[in-house]
């Protein structure tokens, strides 16, 4: 039978490394895609795996299980990627506030009835695509990715996003729903540059 | 027929995508949406939007080999292990260490002079600011503290019918008991805790005052009273009513007045005045007197 995290976390803070072992083997590629889709880079984003897992291994001590494992590993990674982020100096991080963003938006309507709706037969290559949905995340704000990802790909809940994310429940819909706005807009500006003659 | 407002749908719609919503809530919204081909559409841009982004990272994950990954990280604890960082000696030295993390941090710290270097600063800094704050603790005047709070003890009284002391010529003050005193201020207050507050301020100036009762002096309220202090005698140059004046000591404090204060007949209050709330007072300053200071709070 699989040990739980929490038992694994326990052993660890007893001294066992190779429960440490199990617990990198089994979030490696979540931490990974978090930290990828936050830096799009993937040798970075290996680098802040390696980071967030030693980060998280010298501050055990501090877990106490009242959240799970991986909701305070995901925070750990989300951090490191952050501050690698801001050390490139790449992105201004700006907390966006989503209640100023709201009301132009809904002034534009909802969101849109399709992603690359523009032209229904344009058809798109596997890596276009990719290409297109890279660049449209990267010009996101790390908050939006954030949510993105962590909604996306890692399929938390909302109450789990907002452990990560350290705010409310209503704030997590709130800048999720923006961060789905904000990528759909970006993703069919490059359709119709790429579709413009 | 009710319109159907799409924009009214989108944040349940989402959530029904994101599997916020109950069994029913989700009925409800499918019945809802399905005579909209536009809230539908919504749907399909969301799930073609994730499965986007999904499949972007999954092919970012796919395309790296995690091998070699735990034996950089096993590398990484080892090597970290050798040099304790200067938060975990920080942490050592607030205490705030427990377990195995306090024993290996101890056993580290044995084994590293650079770390045993940098605890000794840590705590250097600690004693450093340490005896800082105890020296300026040490050199400051609390008097203007104790003068505020005596002000306002006195004001307290005076707004609820007390007095302050008077020259003779004025009507000699209404005599009245400890326990009429309380109960006219209390049911005379619009706030309670205002009155508790006062009464155990009061109390906490005047029963060290009180206890003190075997050094009193007493003096007939029509006579010319005296402060009899323990190094000498003040005689009242403007025939103060003093009736019971407890000194507990003479502090020598130029710059100030004071003014002496009976309250209720029985209890006296000293209050110690600055010079320049002089010309404020309604009570009776004495111009060369020494202040008075009673027990600290």
């Amino acid at each position: 039978m699989e040990d739980s995290d929490l038992n694994l976390v326990k052993r660890v803070k007893n001294g066992d490394k190779e429960a440490f072992r199990i617990l990198v083997e089994r979030y490696q590629k979540k931490v990974f895609s978090i930290a990828y889709g936050m830096v799009h880079n993937r040798e970075d984003a290996m680098d802040l795996t390696q980071d967030a897992f030693l980060k998280a291994y010298h501050n055990l001590e501090q877990f106490e299980g009242s959240s799970s494992f991986y909701t305070w590993l995901y925070r750990i990674a989300i951090n490191v990627s952050i501050d690698m982020i801001r050390r490139s100096g790449k992105h201004v991080l700006v907390d966006y506030d989503d209640r100023l963003l709201r009301d132009t938006e809904h002034a534009e309507g909802g969101l849109m009835p399709s992603t690359l709706g523009v032209d229904p037969q344009r058809t798109y290559g596997r890596k276009e695509l990719l290409e297109q949905i890279d660049r449209a995340l990267a010009d996101l704000s790390p908050i939006h990715k954030e949510a993105i990802l962590l909604r996306e790909v890692e399929g938390l809940s909302y109450q789990e996003m907002a452990e990560v994310m350290g705010v409310s429940k209503g704030t997590v819909m709130s800048r999720l729903h923006h961060a789905r706005r904000n990528l759909q807009a970006r993703l069919l500006t490059y359709v119709e540059q790429k579709d413009a003659p | 027929m009710k319109r159907h407002d799409c924009n009214k749908w989108e944040a349940t719609i989402e959530a029904m995508m994101d599997g916020e919503l109950t069994a029913s809530e989700r009925v409800q919204l499918e019945r809802e949406i399905a005579q909209c081909d536009q809230c539908r559409a919504r749907v399909d841009a969301l799930q073609e939007m994730g499965a986007l982004v999904r499949l972007h990272i999954q092919t970012a994950v796919d395309s790296v080999p995690f091998d070699s990954l735990w034996s950089r990280i096993e590398a990484g604890i080892e090597t970290q292990a050798a040099e304790l960082t200067d938060l975990q000696l920080q942490a050592l030295a607030d205490g705030e260490l427990k377990g195995r993390t306090l024993i290996e941090t101890t056993e580290r710290l044995a084994a590293s002079p650079s770390a045993r270097r940098r605890l000794e600063a840590i705590a250097e800094m600690g004693d450093l600011v340490r005896s800082y704050d105890s020296a300026v603790v040490d050199s400051t005047d609390f008097n203007p503290l104790w003068q505020r709070l005596d002000r306002a003890v006195g004001d307290e009284i005076e707004a609820r019918g007390g007095f302050r002391l008077a020259p003779t010529s004025q009507p000699e003050p209404r005599r009245i008991g400890w326990f009429d005193r309380i109960l006219a201020a209390i049911g005379g207050y619009r706030s309670i805790l205002l009155s508790a507050a006062t009464a155990a301020l009061v109390a906490l100036i005047l029963v060290p005052i009180l206890n003190r009762g075997g050094d009193s002096h007493s003096q007939d309220p029509g006579s010319a009273p005296a402060i009899t202090q323990g190094d000498g005698s003040w005689t009242n140059p403007q025939q103060l009513e003093i009736r019971v004046v407890h000194v507990n000591e003479v502090v020598s404090n130029p710059g100030h007045q004071v003014t002496v204060d009976s309250y209720d007949g029985y209890a006296p209050v000293i209050y110690i005045r600055s010079e320049e709330d002089r010309q404020e007072e309604n009570g009776t300053v004495i111009p060369t007197m020494p202040g008075f200071y009673p027990d600290p709070i």
